[in-house]
């Protein structure tokens, strides 16, 4: 079988899926953040498959490149914000942050 | 002709360098005053020099010295020095009175702390009057023309702090830039319709042209068969007419003379050369050289103006007693006289008084101004007295009986008695009037009566005026320690001296005058005048007037000087002292003149710059303000229209934002992980929205 | 050297701004000389461009650097150059532009207060001015022709009277008002001059076919489209007649007469001339459109007062030399009537103004409304001696203004107020002061021997001449606008006569200590002004053979050109 578009497609939806599940339901922080990484990861995915399939301008590539260098940013700042949160209300269960503390 | 351009040059030159030694020497008075007469003496031996050459030479005028002053394209404009028998004379005559009233000046002034200033301005007179005199260029004669004008409102004002002088200056030179828009009219015509300022130019083009019944001919193309350009008639008479504005403003003419009475309040020997000699006739002369500009009905109109300035003049006269004044009145009915005998085509009469009153005239200036520095200076009570009314004078015949003699001279030449040069003009200018009432015109009967009426009055006025000032029994001066001084005597003298009849004609008909001989007739003349009359006119068609007009005027003065002697003789007998007759008043304001001047030109010119500038700020300002508000009024709708409409709809996109997300927010899950649920379902029904339902 | 000579003038000042900018503030001295040397360096250049110029050729000195060019796809591409050229019609204007600028610079020597900002601003003044009398390229021209406002603004805004804000602000956007109707026209006149030979090298044109009327033939056969084509609005090219090889106006367009574009019954090219007049007309200032004149001059201190009067009131009638009038002859000719009103309006309004002020400046200010006038009426004759002599008042009127408003701030300099009823008799007090007084207001009423009275007698000479030559103006203009010369004398002589001669009278006592005569700083002003006033009154030659290289040729190609455009418009 030969391994085709669809197929990192697929792979992409899936992934991206699980993040936005763990976006959604969990309730830590620092899991609802590696949700994010997953979609962002899902997207890459997704771009280098289509740069595959058009190979003359590296276009796709390119651009997973910035994203992962922007999720790399993302994740530092997204962790730092959530040691600081941590640092203060001594959690990072966001439903108690918005609920309690208002602050989400 | 080269030692003429010398002649002249060095004419010129010693004034310019009388001038330019000012700033150098000027600090140190006695230098500077000595070195400027010599110098102005040396120019009347230059002068005297010019005058024998073209004497003896050829009587056509000639150009000397031409350059070109400035050209733009097809307009250019050259200088030049023309000389004849008409400018050399009237150089004589300029050049005569300034050395007289230069070497006056030396002691009269010899107390002012800005003497030197005085005389450079005096040199800066001399000298632009001598330019205009020589100048072959209607322009260049407009540049000095203006130049004279500046250098009278200099010496007018000379005591600057006397806000009466500096007044009289200001007027003096207003009125005359009356006049002078009258010049630059007549500049224009000549430009554009003859197409040149110089002199000789002009006469050739002049005589090409032709008028016919109100049409103009000018010539176009010229040869066997000229072309002519038709222009209305009446841009020649434009010219004229803009000419004889500028002599009547020059000249002192009704209705611009007003501004020569106060010119007195100058320094008097400058009322001798620049207001009663010389600069004042430099309107005469203007019409004499440009005499073929002068269309008939203008030189009608010159005529009766003349006519009415030498009657009312000679009036104003009557009731002054600032002995100035009377000079100066005197001063203004003379040059009405010279207007007149132009007007009536007697051109050589018209020069002829020019020049006998110029010396007459400044002789009896110097003359005055003697008088009122002795009176000045020899009186006891000198602060409280007017030094320059005569009714403070009286027995001047024997404190001061050099002068005595020397002023009668000119009294009696101004007067019109046989034997002195004053008379020969006199005749020759009635007889031109005479020749031309001799038509048969009643208005020129009018005309002529009014001469003749003058002759009368000048000889009243002027017997008045020396019966207050040297008659009189009563000997008021107390101490006489004033001895004519020799530099204030020797010019009076010589004035007087040239006052007689002998240096003109030794016979008491003028017709036999060298001076009128040699000076010949008018170059061209504008179309056929009737009234041109020439020396060997006066002679031939004058001859039948003749034999009357000089027992008719003798007569008059015979009969004025016997009533004179016996009103005179008890100075209370004096219609003028009795200040609310209606004739003093009339005469001693001038046919109140000034006052006319004053609520009819001065007080509404003001008025309507003040409304032009109520005008200009309540209605253009207001305008361009107005423009102002209506941009701030349209600016703050714009803002309210900004506001509530174009910010509104973006403020309603926040507020409907705002109020979803409060929907929303306001559920029970509301934290960050149930916004994420309602956007990622909002989305997705977005995305089945779009994928099956468009 | 002389290579740049043109940019040094522009450019030295604009670095003398900079490097007044970096020196410490509390080096005033070094910061009047620095300002002394930019202005002074005008003044230097226009000397050396004027010697060494040959004044038979037309252009004297040019320089010409592509600046940048903007592409409009299918309207084809705009070249804007850095393109600025020195010949008789700027020449004398430029030198003008140093004389009064280091006057004023002279004239400001005692300011104290935010010195450094006012030098650097004076500097920025002293080049836009510069820059805008060399500019040809119209961009150019316009960029200097707007910048100025903005030294000036502040000029005025912080440095000037009690009613400083008012003035500054209504003498901003008035003129900015103005500015905006140039630009309109501007931008509609790019896009009719091409640059021959840049659409030549970009279309692939051999030499024979680098001209004109190829341009045009192959634009109308569809050889080549618009967009192919280089535009560049230089002044050189409206300058040149249509019959020559060397012009550049495409065909069909605004430039070229195209009649068919109408707006209420009138052609286009007569819309945008009065568009263009109006733009200078209110830079001239001529009436009804002088009020800001009045009010930024009052407010204005005695140098801005100087450069204000002296030079940017010229630039109006510049620009109606350089751009108006060649650029659309057939208009001209068609409103010289109407242009000619306006001059005499001028001329008379503006003296009955000035005989009605008591405020010595706005007296002065007016006059200067009253002699623009003669600019205007003269520019309508367009005979030789009109236009020559409008172009000499430019000239003459900024020297004589700059005497006046000199003479103003001396007064005020010492007392602060300016009102002519509160002196009498000054020249007992201060006689230097007096006679150099009696000379600026004798030049400013025109007597023969200063420069005013070539150039107002040339206009009058010229105004009349007109009816027989070429039938614009009827003769009663002439001689109204002769009516003048008796204002200007009753206007001139009676301040002089109430505030300098007379007995001594000061409103306050205590001014009398203030009224010292002339300083020697203010000697240098002001002596070497009248010196001028009366070289060039007494040879006018010399800034006439100058000038009559330029607009000789001018008038002779506005006639041609109107010919031309008037048998196309009867043709249509």
């Amino acid at each position: 079988m030969m391994i085709g578009l669809d197929h990192f497609l697929l792979l992409a939806a899936a992934l991206f899926s699980l993040g936005l599940a763990i976006v959604i339901a969990r309730r830590n922080a620092v899991m609802v953040l590696m949700g994010i990484e997953l979609m962002l990861n899902a997207s890459n995915i997704n771009l280098v498959a289509f740069g595959y399939h058009d190979p003359n301008l590296m276009q796709g590539q390119l651009f997973a490149l910035f994203v992962i260098v922007i999720a790399a940013a993302e994740a530092a700042i997204g962790l730092a914000i959530v040691m600081k949160v941590y640092r203060y209300y001594y959690t990072v269960d966001l439903q108690e942050l918005s609920k309690e503390h208002k602050i989400v | 002709m080269f030692d003429l351009s010398i002649l002249i040059y060095s004419l010129l030159g010693l004034h310019i360098l009388g001038l330019f030694l000012f700033p150098f020497i000027g600090k140190s008075k006695k230098l500077y005053l000595y070195s400027s007469t010599l110098l102005s003496t040396l120019s009347l031996f230059a002068a005297a020099i010019l005058f024998y050459v073209v004497y003896k030479g050829d009587s056509a005028p000639v150009e000397l010295v031409k350059w070109q002053w400035l050209s733009a394209g097809s307009f250019s404009i050259s200088m030049g020095i023309m000389v004849d028998f008409l400018g050399a004379s009237m150089a004589l005559v300029v050049a005569i009175v300034a050395c007289m009233v230069q070497w006056f000046s030396l002691s009269y002034m010899a107390d002012d702390p800005a003497r030197s200033r005085y005389f450079a301005f005096l040199n800066f007179f001399v000298l632009a009057m001598l330019s205009l005199v020589f100048s072959s260029n209607l322009l260049q004669t407009f540049i000095f023309w203006e130049l004279v004008g500046f250098a009278s409102w200099l010496l007018i004002g000379f005591w600057h702090h006397k806000p009466s002088a500096a007044n009289a200056a200001k007027k003096a030179f207003i009125v005359n830039r009356i006049g002078d828009v009258g010049f630059v009219i007549a500049l224009m015509v000549v430009l554009a319709m003859i197409g040149t300022f110089n002199y000789f130019e002009i006469i050739e083009n002049v005589s090409n042209t032709r008028v016919f019944s109100g049409a103009w001919l000018l010539p176009v193309q010229e040869g066997p068969y000229p072309k002519f350009q038709i222009v209305d008639a009446s841009v020649l008479h434009l010219a004229g007419f803009g000419l004889l504005l500028a002599v009547m403003g020059k000249s002192a003419q009704f209705p611009l003379a007003i501004w020569l009475p106060d010119a007195m309040e100058g320094p008097t020997p400058v009322s001798a050369l620049i207001h009663a000699a010389t600069m004042v006739a430099a309107g005469v002369f203007l019409v004499l050289r440009y005499f073929f500009l002068f269309t008939p009905e203008v030189l009608d109109v010159m005529a009766v103006i003349g006519a009415l300035t030498a009657f009312m003049g000679a009036y104003a006269a009557f009731s002054q007693f600032d002995i100035k004044k009377i000079l100066a009145y005197s001063t203004i009915s003379q040059l009405g006289y010279m207007v007149l005998a132009l007007g009536v085509g007697a051109w050589s009469a018209g020069y002829f008084h020019l020049v006998t009153h110029a010396f007459f005239k400044a002789g009896l200036f110097l003359g005055a101004g003697v008088i009122i520095h002795f009176v000045a200076h020899n009186t006891d009570k000198a602060d409280q007295i007017d030094p320059q009314d005569i009714r403070n004078m009286g027995g001047l015949r024997k404190a001061l009986p050099i002068l005595h003699i020397f002023f009668l001279l000119c009294t009696l030449s101004l007067m019109g008695v046989p034997g002195f040069s004053g008379f020969l003009s006199k005749e020759a200018i009635l007889t031109g009037v005479m020749t031309r009432a001799g038509e048969g015109s009643w208005a020129w009967m009018a005309i002529a009566f009014l001469a003749f009426l003058t002759v009368l009055m000048t000889v009243l006025y002027m017997a008045r005026l020396y019966s207050y000032v040297f008659l009189g029994s009563e000997y008021r001066w107390a101490k006489i320690n004033h001895s004519l001084s020799l530099k204030l005597g020797v010019p009076v003298a010589i004035l007087g001296l040239l006052s007689v009849g002998f240096w003109f004609s030794f016979s008491i008909d003028f017709s036999h005058s060298w001076f009128l001989h040699r000076l010949g007739e008018p170059l061209l003349l504008m179309s056929n005048l009737p009234g041109n009359l020439t020396v060997s006119e006066f002679t031939s068609i004058g001859k039948s007037y003749h034999t009357y007009i000089t027992f008719l005027s003798i007569g008059l003065v015979l009969i004025a000087l016997i009533a004179s002697a016996r009103i005179f003789r008890n100075p209370r007998h004096d219609i003028a002292r009795q200040s609310n007759h209606w004739f003093a008043k009339l005469s001693a304001n001038n046919w109140y003149a000034d006052m006319l001047n004053h609520y009819l030109i001065v007080l509404p010119t003001l008025k309507i710059s003040q409304l032009a500038q109520w005008f200009d700020a309540k209605v253009i300002d207001r305008l361009v303000d107005l423009f102002g508000v209506f941009v701030v009024v349209v600016s703050t709708i714009g803002y309210w229209f900004d506001r509530t409409f174009v910010d509104g709809s973006v403020n309603f996109v926040a507020r409907l934002s705002a109020g979803i997300g409060g929907v929303a927010g306001s559920s029970k899950n509301a934290s960050v992980q149930g916004y994420v649920i309602v956007a990622v379902t909002l989305f997705l029904i977005f995305l089945v929205w779009i994928v099956f339902v468009l | 050297m002389s290579q740049f000579l043109l940019s040094s003038i522009i450019f030295l000042p604009l670095f003398l701004a900079l490097v007044i900018l970096v020196i410490p503030a509390k080096n005033q001295a070094l910061q009047r000389i620095l300002a002394l040397l930019g202005t002074g360096w005008i003044i230097i250049a226009s000397v050396i461009i004027w010697l060494t110029a040959d004044t038979q050729a037309g252009i004297y000195l040019y320089e010409l650097a592509p600046w940048f060019s903007l592409d409009l796809n299918t309207l084809g591409t705009l070249k804007f150059d850095y393109f600025i050229l020195a010949d008789g019609l700027n020449l004398p204007l430029l030198l003008l532009t140093g004389i009064s600028l280091t006057a004023g610079v002279l004239a400001s020597w005692k300011v104290r207060e935010k010195s450094k900002a006012y030098f650097a601003l004076y500097l920025l003044l002293a080049a836009s001015i510069a820059g805008c009398f060399l500019s040809m390229d119209f961009l150019l021209f316009f960029l200097f022709f707007e910048f100025m406002l903005l030294p000036m603004y502040f000029l005025i805004g912080i440095w000037g009277g009690p009613r400083r804000s008012y003035a500054s602000i209504k003498f901003f956007l008035y003129t900015l008002f103005g500015s905006i109707l140039i630009l309109i026209v501007m931008v509609a006149m790019y896009g009719n001059v091409v640059d021959v030979d840049a659409s030549a090298a970009k279309i692939g044109l051999t030499e024979s076919q680098t001209n004109i009327e190829y341009v045009n033939k192959g634009l109308a056969n569809g050889d080549f489209e618009k967009k192919d084509l280089v535009f560049a609005n230089h002044f050189v090219n409206l300058n040149t007649s249509l019959n020559e090889q060397s012009t550049q106006v495409l065909a069909g367009g605004l430039l070229d007469g195209n009649v068919e574009n109408r707006f209420m019954g009138r052609p286009l090219r007569y819309w945008a001339f009065l568009l263009l007049l109006i733009g200078f007309l209110i830079k001239l200032p001529a009436v009804p459109f002088h009020t800001w004149l009045p009010d930024a001059h009052v407010e204005a201190s005695t140098p801005i007062s100087i450069v204000l009067a002296a030079i940017l009131l010229k630039i109006g009638g510049y620009g109606l030399f350089r751009i108006v009038y060649p650029a659309f002859p057939d208009a001209a000719l068609h409103y010289a009537w109407w242009v000619g009103l306006l001059g005499v309006i001028a001329i008379i309004y503006g003296a009955m103004n000035a005989l009605a002020q008591k405020d010595l400046k706005k007296l002065v200010a007016y006059s200067s409304v009253s002699h623009m006038g003669f600019v205007l009426l003269g520019l309508a004759s367009f005979t030789s001696e009109g236009l020559n002599g409008a172009y000499y008042q430019l000239f003459s009127h900024g020297l004589i203004s700059a005497m006046l408003f000199m003479v103003a701030g001396v007064i005020y300099d010492r007392t602060h107020d300016r009102l002519i009823e509160n002196y009498a008799g000054l020249a007992s007090l201060m006689p230097k002061f007096a006679v150099l007084a009696s000379i600026a207001f004798f030049a400013s009423l025109g007597l023969p021997g200063f420069s005013g009275f070539i150039a107002e007698i040339m206009v009058l000479l010229g105004a009349f001449h007109s009816n027989s030559v070429n039938s614009l103006l009827p003769m009663w203009m002439a001689i109204v606008a002769a009516l003048g010369l008796i204002l200007a004398a009753a206007y001139c002589l009676w301040t002089l006569q109430r505030m300098f001669f007379g007995e001594v009278f000061l409103r306050k006592e205590i001014w009398r200590l203030e009224m010292v005569d002339l300083s020697r700083r203010e000697m240098i002003i002001l002596v070497p002004l009248a010196l001028l006033t009366l070289v060039f009154g007494i040879f006018p030659s010399l800034l006439l053979s100058v000038t009559e290289g330029a607009i000789e040729p001018l008038i002779k190609q506005v006639f041609e050109n109107a010919a031309m455009f008037n048998a196309k418009l009867d043709g249509q």
